[in-house]
């Protein structure tokens, strides 16, 4: 003999709701997951292309200062820091245009730049971290990528091979 | 008419193993950064040792290096770095060639594995060994004896 099966509206309707809910719940975990990945590889992308740019030699740096600014912004030729092209480089951020750095960039990020040698991180031209920011302690952001370079550096007169830390956010 | 049950600790496991589950994508989804880094890195040292003279550097920074100008080890120091490490090497001076290629990447490689070599001989580093990714860079250099 079959029994008859018993179907509660109510639970049905409860137990629905509680699909629905936790099918939304487990979709924006995926997808947040998914644009966050996508924030990491921007950033990463950036990062490099900004960091190129900086070893690379600049181009027309009298330009730089043009509104809107023209040429190529970076100050390493063959590992070798270029004093001209960084004091020009220098110029702009002490002058308020870090904006017209980044448009020669071509980087919508912000980024910051020090050199460190033995873990210490070396001054030029009164400051030592050079970009948005005058300290690392004021980059907050959800993410950050950090890029190492190394160049032979000698504004100082002490000719060194040191790291050229990148910092992207 | 029929009472319904709803089980109150059903529904809190389900809870619990939805929570577990939710925690779980998180803590396990890695972010791959890719090789970028240990690129760069290799490419830009062979560049600088490539480059750099032992006369352009200042040697109060480099105190292994200096000490091997003062013991007549290094006779030319207009030579480049890769150069002085390779004209050491020839000469069966291990210890000098590797002395030099650890006075500068020590101060440098905070955070990388790293191993230099001129020829198959191993200057700085561990050997690889089993590893799941790893960057090769060479170039081509002169050194004379």
């Amino acid at each position: 003999m079959f029994k008859r099966a018993q179907v509660w509206y109510t639970d049905f309707l409860i137990g629905l709701l509680i699909l629905i809910v936790i099918t939304f719940i487990f979709t924006r975990t995926i997808l947040d997951l998914n644009s966050r990945e996508d924030r990491f590889q921007e950033l990463i992308n950036d990062g490099s292309s900004i960091a190129n740019s900086f070893m690379s030699q600049g181009y027309n740096k009298e330009t730089w200062v043009n509104d809107p600014p023209a040429g190529r912004l970076g100050f390493v030729k063959d590992g070798r820091m270029i004093k001209g092209d960084f004091d020009a480089f220098l110029s702009l951020l002490n002058n308020n245009s870090y904006e017209k750095t980044r448009i020669l960039l071509g980087t919508r990020n912000d980024y910051i730049l020090y050199f460190e040698y033995n873990g210490n991180k070396i001054s030029y031209g009164g400051r030592n971290v050079y970009g948005k920011y005058n300290d690392v302690s004021q980059v907050i952001a959800d993410n950050t990528i950090k890029l190492t370079r190394i160049v032979y550096y000698n504004l100082d007169n002490s000719g060194r091979i040191v790291d050229m830390v990148i910092i992207i956010f | 008419m029929k009472r319904a049950f709803i089980f109150s600790m059903d529904a809190f496991l389900a809870i619990v193993l939805f929570v577990l589950v939710i925690f779980l994508i998180y803590t396990f989804s890695i972010s791959l950064s890719g090789l970028n880094q240990q690129y760069f890195f290799s490419d830009d040292l062979l560049t600088t040792l490539s480059e750099v003279k032992i006369n352009e550097l200042d040697l109060n920074s480099y105190p292994r290096i200096n000490q091997l100008i003062i013991d007549g080890k290094i006779k030319d120091t207009d030579i480049k770095l890769v150069e002085q490490m390779i004209v050491l090497e020839s000469r069966g001076d291990h210890t000098s060639a590797s002395l030099i290629t650890e006075d500068i990447i020590n101060k440098i490689n905070q955070n990388m594995n790293a191993a230099v070599y001129v020829g198959d001989i191993r200057l700085y580093g561990n050997d690889p060994g089993n590893v799941t990714n790893i960057i090769t860079r060479a170039r081509l250099a002169v050194g004379r004896r």
